[in-house]
């Protein structure tokens, strides 16, 4: 799996959803992106979607499919360079 | 039913945000058409992880409201009610440009979501956990005095015990360039436009409140000078009072050479009264007479017009009757009186 696209991630992770105080490098890749770990909420989930279509051309139609993918960073990365066209 | 102001907090251009006494050194007088609010530090009225998905009309509000009520001592009120003339503008400008750009699709949720005027209302309400009446008036610069003119009507019809009310609006780039091609903002005068919130806490309950809000009232036009005069004696007589009575004038008068007639007017018909003018100081906006109360109600506590806001000094020293009067282009007009206690 691509660094390169991790990294890429969580810039575009930070300028998408505001988040303050926040550099690439306090971001674990593994780490939960929802609840305990970033503490993204609903609409977060919504920007990224909107993130995956518009940067990786890559839309979300099975809801299990996208929770799965936005667990964390690397099964973000994983899930786009599965899908990406 | 009485009505008392038991706090009040404001965020404008000038150092008036957390503060006890307004204007004690002399205030810089802004340059340029349009001036931005002071920025307080968020972090401490607004949580992190809400804070960030903020806009600036939103920090504004949920602090000034937050930093309003903690004066009061009060950690929820039962309503809150707000007035704002263009609303989450920042929010709504990101919205279209977005719509705009990317066709209609794929269109962000946050800036859709926060770009509806009742956003601020709402998001005070989740912060504090108010699951009460909440409304949010916009009828240009009307907003803040038909807010506060319900939240009168709410109190004495006994709905609620106390509410929080406030006014708040937000500059935009694009809006100023708007103003300034359909040749609203005219280069000879000196007003200049301005962003900020002003929040009260008003209660049915006196507890240590200096002031007291006796009326309101509001007209969208007058025919000539002598209905305007018609307007404020039946205004006065309706609350007992002649046009001696009152203390103190707060003018919302902002330097303009078109529309400043009826505020001259006024000065001339309170001609035993001091006056106080504030939008050389912090700007017009369309919830700007918030800041007029919230001088008002601060000159009452204090018992003190500085000279940076003084343009005459009247009869009586005592600051006990004020009348705050406001208007915009010779529309929407607006009487609020206040009372020592």
């Amino acid at each position: 799996m691509s660094i390169d696209l991790r990294e890429k991630l969580k810039g575009e992770l930070i300028e998408q959803l505001n988040l303050e105080d926040i550099s690439p490098a306090d971001i674990d890749s593994s780490a939960a992106l929802f609840g305990d770990g970033l503490g993204l909420d609903s609409i977060d989930a919504l920007e990224i979607i909107v993130l995956l279509e518009k940067e990786y051309g890559i839309k979300i139609s099975d809801p299990s499919a996208g929770k799965e993918a936005m667990a964390s960073i690397d099964s973000l990365a994983a899930f786009i360079e599965k899908n990406r066209k | 039913m009485d009505i008392y102001i038991l706090s009040s907090e404001a965020i404008s251009c000038q150092d008036t945000f957390d503060k006890n006494e307004l204007f004690v050194s002399e205030p810089e007088l802004p340059s340029g058409r349009f001036q931005k609010s002071l920025s307080p530090d968020f972090k401490q009225y607004i949580d992190a992880r809400l804070i960030r998905r903020m806009s600036g009309v939103l920090r504004m509000g949920v602090a000034a409201a937050a930093s309003c009520l903690r004066r009061a001592g009060l950690e929820k009120p039962d309503s809150i009610i707000v007035g704002t003339g263009l609303g989450c503008m920042d929010d709504t400008v990101k919205f279209l440009n977005l719509m705009y750009e990317n066709k209609e699709q794929m269109l962000n949720p946050t800036p859709f979501i926060q770009s509806t005027h009742n956003t601020i209302a709402g998001q005070i309400a989740l912060m504090m956990g108010c699951k009460g009446h909440n409304l949010s008036y916009s009828q240009k610069s009307l907003s803040f005095a038909a807010g506060l003119l319900d939240a009168m009507m709410v109190l004495r019809d006994g709905e609620a015990q106390n509410i929080l009310v406030g006014g708040i609006d937000e500059l935009h780039d694009a809006v100023n360039e708007l103003m300034e091609l359909s040749g609203c903002v005219n280069p000879k005068d000196t007003t200049f436009y301005s962003e900020g919130a002003a929040f009260f806490l008003l209660s049915t309950e006196r507890g240590a409140s200096s002031s007291r809000l006796l009326d309101i009232k509001i007209f969208h036009k007058v025919s000539d000078e002598a209905a305007l005069k018609n307007e404020l004696s039946s205004f006065l007589k309706g609350n007992n009072l002649s046009l001696e009575d009152i203390d103190l004038l707060v003018s919302g008068e902002n330097g303009s050479s078109a529309y400043d007639g009826y505020y001259d007017l006024l000065k001339d018909e309170l001609r035993e009264s001091s006056v106080v003018r504030y939008k050389h100081l912090t700007g017009e906006h369309q919830s700007a007479t918030a800041f007029g109360l919230f001088l008002a109600a601060r000159m009452i506590e204090s018992q003190r017009a500085d000279t940076f806001t003084l343009l005459r000094l009247g009869r009586n020293k005592d600051i006990g009757k004020v009348l705050i009067f406001n208007y915009s282009k010779n529309a929407d007009f607006s009487f609020i009186l206040l009372q020592k206690v």
